[in-house]
This record gives structure tokens, C-alpha cells and sequence, in this order.
């Protein structure tokens, strides 16, 4: 019953009419179970058409008064319930709800917030991400997976708010804007990113490092080999791997020193980058004063099969 | 009173009141893990997987399967493995010194070529003998490794260091994955950004009597044989009910090596895997979570509901006692190892509760049942049972058990119902019912020999012969 009234719908093409519901459709509504199957088939349906057949699912969904089901979930003490509402209302691209799921989004349960934060982006693209400016609970890494695929299916346009949000409190916004700048390459924020290096807390930093092999200038190594000494074992790993694709013959000193360095993964993401950067580099590392004993003989046949594949 | 009276009151009593407190463990345990899986079927109920496995931001991984003597299936295992979804992975192979001819079968299938590999030693294992690689770029992610012959935990150990991802998926090389089981496993790594998820466990089924075919699982039936179907029905009250009720509490102290992801930094800060005990899958979660608590760092070992892994079952009683036995002695040497945390508050809930439930009602269970069977004959020969008390006592705790297990069936047939007909739910009951009288009996007989041979230092793994699972059953 449910099946055969999507796919009237989805075929339905008189513009003004409702679309025909049989008399039984109206009176199961009425149960629960039923209602949530058709729901729940009206969304699966949505997420898989576009144009003019996802237009009719949504006039269906209206028509139905379904929308009016998931107002009432909003206000519902159950998390999944009012969770699950938000995406309805999400999916069906109901904007005019915009102000109800706003508020949400900074919502002390992970999951209606998680759903909240997603429908606004769904809905305004890049410029739905203003949430970020006041949301003070963790935007979690799954959270950051989900966010940037939405994003995905938006063009850009050069989004405003990085910068604030590079500045922000909740290090996880910090994390986020991190991972956009590199995402969306906006080489314009390379000093801010340069910025966050200075923060206390690590994984920042580490997204920071990160982040800036890929907005890089030719500025970028000189500032990674001044933090260097004093940065925690994990960022100084991280800045070599940087390195190994934005080093210049300039920074073969730096890593030829690191050879030396007492952490074996450090020598060899070192030799690495040192292979990488130009045939200059390799010849300094296969010239290195124990080039010919262990664990270098090792290292360098490594760095040099990995050059040939 | 008499020395009599009082010796059969101290034993009345005291078994008694060890009975009651574990009763009221699963009680809570039935309640607790019943909100816990249905918390987590809600949140999954918003997870949309392809979300992750397109994504360029999931945690990297490396899967560590290590093989011995397994040439008759190796090539469709790694097959099975290499058609895992999941983007930012490598499947490292760990030959352990097989004296078959796994490698070479591996070689020819894979088109494999030894290639220089600096092996980074940062946990001691056993020598590599070479590390070889695809030509073939659609095996871009198999890694073989060949090594000497170590044993598991020197296996897993030398993939810990050749593993070049930030998170390692230890598995048994014959076990069947879900496609999207490492999709799962993965999710709890992002979740948590207050703690730090340091493994990842989820649920291992039976697979006898399921079909099979080229390492994936194509349907799901009840084993016929009673061995294997009465361990699933275990599998289900031991993962469903008591893993999940313990990763709410946050105190959970086993990762099956059957399947379990690690976080790979603490992996090394912690050792690697201790190739002197037997029980190395047990006793590295442990290690992990002392030296989280000794750092005084927030930390979680999640652990997910869904069926993931698919393992053979022991069918005969001689491989179902060595292996009952190997777990006996693992969970002792685990105990021993890290007994400076039982009620030692410094360690938290892990001292206070974990590591005493463990003590008490895994490791001494076998032993206070023994002892007391041994008891109550002793003064049945005595006349000195009450026998019609005996009799109501003995139901009560047969009706127990016997619900526990419905409990366990219900809580399945209500999330994953993996087992659709209704003949093989009405078989599981049967199997309930049964339990008590054929398997529980011999599974405490084995703990007790586990026991003896502990105590006179017997540390062989046991040959665990397994009959395949790669023919498929037509029904």
C-alpha cells in the first residue's frame, strides 16, 4: 500500500491537484506502525530521487500532514525521537522549520545535536555552518566525517567564518576549521593556521601540522623546522611527514641532522623526505657517514624500492 | 554446636552467599546490557556507513592476521579480507614459521615479490625472514610477512611493527568478516572526544553450519551439531548480555583476538602482545587499561553489539577442552600478572570492580562449583541434605539459568535475529534446557584441569584442529 502511493507519487504530474490518496491510506495513518513505515519509506524514496519527484514526495509528506508528527517529536523527552524528527524534517528540506531546529544544534544530547547541525547545513550549505560560532559541546570526529561530506555536495564559494572559528574555544570548532582550510585549500589563512601551532592543546597542533602541507608557502617549512625542537614526539613525526612533500634542497641540512634523531620512526620518515625532495637529497642520504650499517642499510633500501614503484 | 554442624554451616553459608551475589551480577547484567544495546541500536539507527567507508577521514587500520599451518584455506581467507569495505587499510599476512606450504601458496595466488622492508623492532620479536608484496595493484593492501616460527602473540607482535596505520584489527586468519564489520569498528575511534578510545571489540558468532562461500558468509543457520550450537548460544549471553552491559560500565576486560582493533600507540607504549601467557588476548586489554590508569588519562574500550565475525566452534569435546582449558589458564596468568590492582582504588573501577568480578566469579567460579559438588556429596553420603530443600534450591537454580539464556535469546530475536526460522529459536531453547546437564558440567571440568595444569606449569597452546568452514551446506 505504501510502495504503490510513493511511486504514484513519484510519477504524479499535475502541478495543482493533490496527490490522489486512497481512503484506506487515510484511515491507517491513523496507526502508528503504519505511519511510521510510510514515513519512513517517504524518506528512503527522497534521498534517492531529485527534481520534480522528490517535489512530489515532499507535497505527499505535507499533504499527509506527517510534517505535523514530527513537530510533535521536536517536543518529545525521548533523544532518538526528537533526533529522528529533526532529520525528517531535514530530508524533506522543510526550511520554514529552520528557527525550531536552530536551537538544537547546541542541544545537550549528542545525537540531536549531531542531527540538528546537519539539517542546518543541508539546508544553507556553507552558511549553515554558523552554528559554530556559539556551539559549545565537542563536535566529535564522526560528527566532523558527517559535516564535511554535506559539505560536499555544496559548491564553496569562498565561505565566510574560518577565521572566527580558528579562534574559537571549543578546540573541537578549532579542529573543524582546520580540516576545511585544507579541504577547501584557503591559502589566504595560512598565518592563522600558523597561529594555532601556539595552542596548548595537541590535537590542534597536530591539524595545524598537518593543515599546512597542504596551504603551504615557501615560508611554511622554515616555520615547521623552527618548532621542531621543542615540539611533543607525535608533532615532530608529523612535521617530518610534512615535510616530505614540501621540503626544498634548503632543508636537507635539518634532515640530515635528523637521521640522528633517537626516535627510529623520526630516521626514517626522515630519509623518506630526504629521498623525496630531489636527487640532491638522496645522494646526501646515501652518503651519510653510516649510510652502510644498520638501521640505515635498511632504511635506504627501503626509501629506494619505494622511489622505483 | 558440633565441628560437623559447624563445617556444614560454613559451607551452606558460604556458597549461599557467593551464589546470591552472582545471581544479582547477571541480574544486573541482563538489565544493564539490555539498555546498552538498545541505546546503541537507536544511535546506529542514524548511522549511515557509506558515509565513512567514502570518506577520506576515517581512522587508518591494519589488519594483523597471523597464520600457522593454515595453507589448506589461506588463499580465500586473504581473498575474504582483501574484500573488506574500507578504504584506508593494508592486510598484513603474518606467516609464522608454517611448516606447509602457506607461503608459496600465497606467492603464486598474489603474485607476491620480496621487497626491502626495514622492520622498525620497537616491541622484540622473533626474526623476519622477508617481506613480500603484490606486483598486481588491485592487492595493493596485502602485506605478507614471513617470519620464525613465535607463536601468536610474537606474530601479532611483528605486525605491530611492520603496520604502518594508526590502529591495528587483530584477527584469526579463518574467521569470516562482515563486509562493513571494520566500517563498525571504526565508528567508536571518532566518538569520543573526551576519552580515548583504546579498543574496539564487537560481537563473534558460530559460523558451524552456516554457508560459506569464498570467505564470505552467504546465510546464517543454527549449527546441528549440539557442541557447536549450545557455544552459540553461550556466544550470545557472553557478548550480547555480559560484554556490552560491561563496556557501559566502562569496565570491560576482554577483546576477543578472535577480532578486536587497538589503538597502535598504546599498543607499543604497553609492550606489545606477552608471548608468556596464553591468555595474550585477555591480558593485553589489561595492560592497556593499567597503564591508561596509571597515566590518570580519560580512556574507553568500546565495544559494538553487531554480529561481525564469524568463527568455527570446536565440534568435539577433546578440542572444546583444550581450548576451555587454554582460556582457564589465560584468565589466571592475566590475574597474576596484574593482581596488584584487585581492590586497589588507584586503578579505579578497573581494581574495584573489573579485576574482583574476574577474581571471583570467572576464575573461581569453576573452583567454588567443584569444590561444592565435591561438598555435597560428601554430605549426601552423611545424610546430612535436606532433600526436599536440596530439590527446591536445585530448580530455582536450574529455572535461573534456564531464563538467563531466554533472556539472551529474546534480547538477539529482538536486535539482530540472525536466526530466522522458528524451528531454530525453538532449538535454542532446547538448548537451554540442556545446557546444564551435558556442557556446563564438562566446560567446569576443563577450567579445573586448566587449573591442574597451571599448577604444574603446563603452557602448551593445545592443537585446535578445525574441520573448514569453506563448504558451503545447501539445505
Amino acid at each position: 500500500m505504501a510502495n504503490l502511493l510513493i511511486r504514484k507519487a513519484i510519477f504524479f504530474e499535475e502541478i495543482e491537484d493533490d496527490i490522489p490518496v486512497t481512503l484506506r491510506v487515510q484511515q491507517s495513518l491513523k496507526q502508528t506502525p503504519f505511519r511510521k513505515f510510510l514515513t519512513n519509506e517517504l524518506l528512503k524514496a527522497k534521498k534517492n530521487v531529485s527534481g520534480s519527484a522528490a517535489e512530489n514526495i515532499k507535497q505527499l509528506y505535507l499533504q499527509l500532514n506527517l510534517n505535523q508528527y514530527a513537530l510533535a517529536g521536536l517536543k518529545n523527552r525521548r533523544w532518538y525521537l526528537k533526533a529522528q524528527a529533526i532529520q525528517e524534517l531535514s530530508v524533506m528540506g522543510l526550511k520554514e522549520y529552520l528557527t525550531k531546529i536552530y536551537r538544537f544544534t547546541n542541544n545537550a544530547n549528542e545525537l540531536v545535536r549531531m542531527e540538528a547541525q546537519i539539517a542546518i547545513v543541508n539546508f544553507y550549505g556553507f552558511e549553515g555552518l554558523r552554528f559554530l560560532d556559539v556551539v559549545s559541546y565537542p563536535i566529535t570526529e564522526w560528527q566532523q566525517i558527517k559535516l564535511l561530506q554535506e559539505l560536499l555536495r555544496i559548491s564553496p564559494d569562498n565561505f565566510k567564518g574560518i577565521e572566527k572559528w580558528l579562534k574559537s574555544p571549543n578546540k573541537t570548532v578549532v579542529v573543524f576549521a582546520l580540516k576545511l582550510v585544507r579541504g577547501y585549500h584557503r591559502f589566504e589563512l595560512h598565518d592563522s593556521v600558523v597561529g594555532c601551532l601556539a595552542d596548548a592543546d595537541k590535537q590542534v597542533k597536530l591539524q595545524a601540522i598537518i593543515s599546512l602541507g597542504e596551504i603551504y608557502t615557501a615560508e611554511t617549512s622554515r616555520l615547521l623546522i623552527g618548532q621542531f625542537l621543542s615540539a611533543h614526539p607525535k608533532h615532530q613525526l608529523a612535521i617530518i611527514k610534512v615535510l616530505q612533500n614540501i621540503a626544498t634542497d634548503d632543508d636537507i641540512p635539518f634532515l640530515l641532522q635528523q637521521l640522528d634523531h633517537e626516535n627510529v620512526e623520526i630516521k626514517l620518515f626522515a630519509a623518506r623526505a630526504l629521498a623525496n625532495i630531489s636527487a640532491k637529497g638522496l645522494e646526501s642520504l646515501m652518503n651519510h657517514k653510516q649510510a652502510l650499517q644498520y638501521p640505515f642499510i635498511e632504511i635506504i633500501a627501503q626509501v629506494k624500492n619505494e622511489l622505483a614503484i | 554446636m558440633s565441628w560437623q554442624t559447624f563445617v556444614f554451616d560454613f559451607f551452606t553459608y558460604a556458597i549461599l552467599a557467593y551464589s546470591v551475589t552472582l545471581m544479582s551480577c547477571y541480574i544486573f547484567i541482563g538489565i544493564y546490557s539490555s539498555g546498552a544495546v538498545n541505546n546503541y541500536l537507536h544511535k546506529n539507527s542514524f548511522t549511515d556507513y557509506r558515509i565513512l567507508a567514502g570518506s577520506t577521514q576515517t581512522p587508518s587500520m591494519s589488519i594483523l592476521a597471523p597464520a600457522y599451518n593454515e595453507g589448506a584455506n589461506i588463499i580465500e581467507n586473504v581473498r575474504s579480507l582483501l574484500s573488506i569495505y574500507y578504504n584506508n587499510m593494508e592486510v598484513i599476512i603474518l606467516n609464522d614459521g608454517s611448516k606447509d606450504d602457506s607461503l608459496e601458496k600465497l606467492i603464486a595466488a598474489y603474485d607476491l615479490y620480496k621487497i626491502d622492508f626495514f622492520v622498525n623492532q620497537q616491541i622484540h620479536t622473533k626474526k623476519v625472514r622477508g617481506v613480500y608484496k603484490s606486483r598486481n595493484h588491485v592487492y595493493r593492501k596485502l602485506i605478507v610477512v614471513d617470519k620464525e616460527n613465535g607463536g601468536k602473540a610474537d606474530a601479532l607482535n611483528v605486525g605491530v611493527n611492520i603496520a604502518k596505520n594508526d590502529y591495528i584489527v587483530c584477527i584469526d586468519v579463518d574467521c569470516v568478516l562482515e563486509q562493513d564489520a571494520l566500517l563498525k569498528l571504526a565508528k567508536p575511534f571518532l566518538e569520543y572526544p573526551n576519552h580515548r578510545v583504546i579498543a574496539t571489540g564487537g560481537v563473534i558468532r558460530i559460523a558451524n553450519g552456516c554457508e560459506i562461500e569464498n570467505g564470505r558468509l552467504i546465510k546464517v543457520h543454527l549449527p546441528e551439531q549440539f557442541l557447536p550450537r549450545v557455544q552459540t548460544l553461550e556466544y550470545i549471553r557472553a557478548f550480547l548480555l555480559g560484554r556490552m552491559a560491561w563496556s557501559r560500565l566502562n569496565g570491560l576486560l576482554l577483546i576477543s583476538g578472535a577480532f578486536g582493533a587497538f589503538d597502535k600507540e598504546i599498543v607499543i607504549k604497553c609492550g606489545g602482545y606477552n608471548h608468556k601467557t596464553v591468555g595474550e588476548d585477555m591480558e593485553l586489554v589489561v595492560r592497556m587499561r593499567r597503564y591508561m590508569e596509571e597515566l590518570k588519562q580519560p580512556y574507553k574500550v568500546a565495544f559494538i553489539p553487531d554480529p561481525l565475525c564469524w568463527t568455527e566452534a570446536p565440534a568435539s569435546f577433546k578440542i572444546l577442552g583444550r581450548q576451555r582449558n587454554r582460556w582457564t589458564r589465560g584468565t589466571i596468568e592475566t590475574l597474576r600478572f596484574h593482581k596488584i590492582m584487585f581492590f586497589n582504588p588507584s586503578y579505579g573501577l578497573l581494581g574495584m570492580i573489573s579485576y574482583p568480578y574476574w577474581f571471583f566469579f570467572e576464575f573461581l567460579a569453576p573452583i567454588v562449583e567443584f569444590v561444592g559438588m565435591s561438598v555435597f556429596i560428601i554430605f549426601g553420603i552423611f545424610g546430612l541434605i535436606n532433600w526436599s530443600f536440596f530439590f527446591i534450591l536445585l530448580a530455582f537454580v536450574f529455572c535461573f539459568g534456564f531464563l538467563y539464556s531466554i533472556f539472551a535469546v529474546l534480547m538477539e530475536v529482538l536486535t539482530y535475529h540472525q536466526y530466522k526460522q522458528q524451528k531454530d529459536i525453538a532449538n535454542l531453547m532446547l538448548t537451554a534446557f540442556l545446557e546444564p546437564f551435558i556442557f556446563h558440567p564438562f566446560v567446569v571440568w576443563s577450567a579445573i584441569k586448566g587449573n591442574i595444569d597451571l599448577l604444574r606449569k603446563k603452557n602448551a597452546w593445545g592443537e585446535m584442529t578445525r574441520q573448514g568452514l569453506s563448504s558451503p551446506k545447501k539445505k
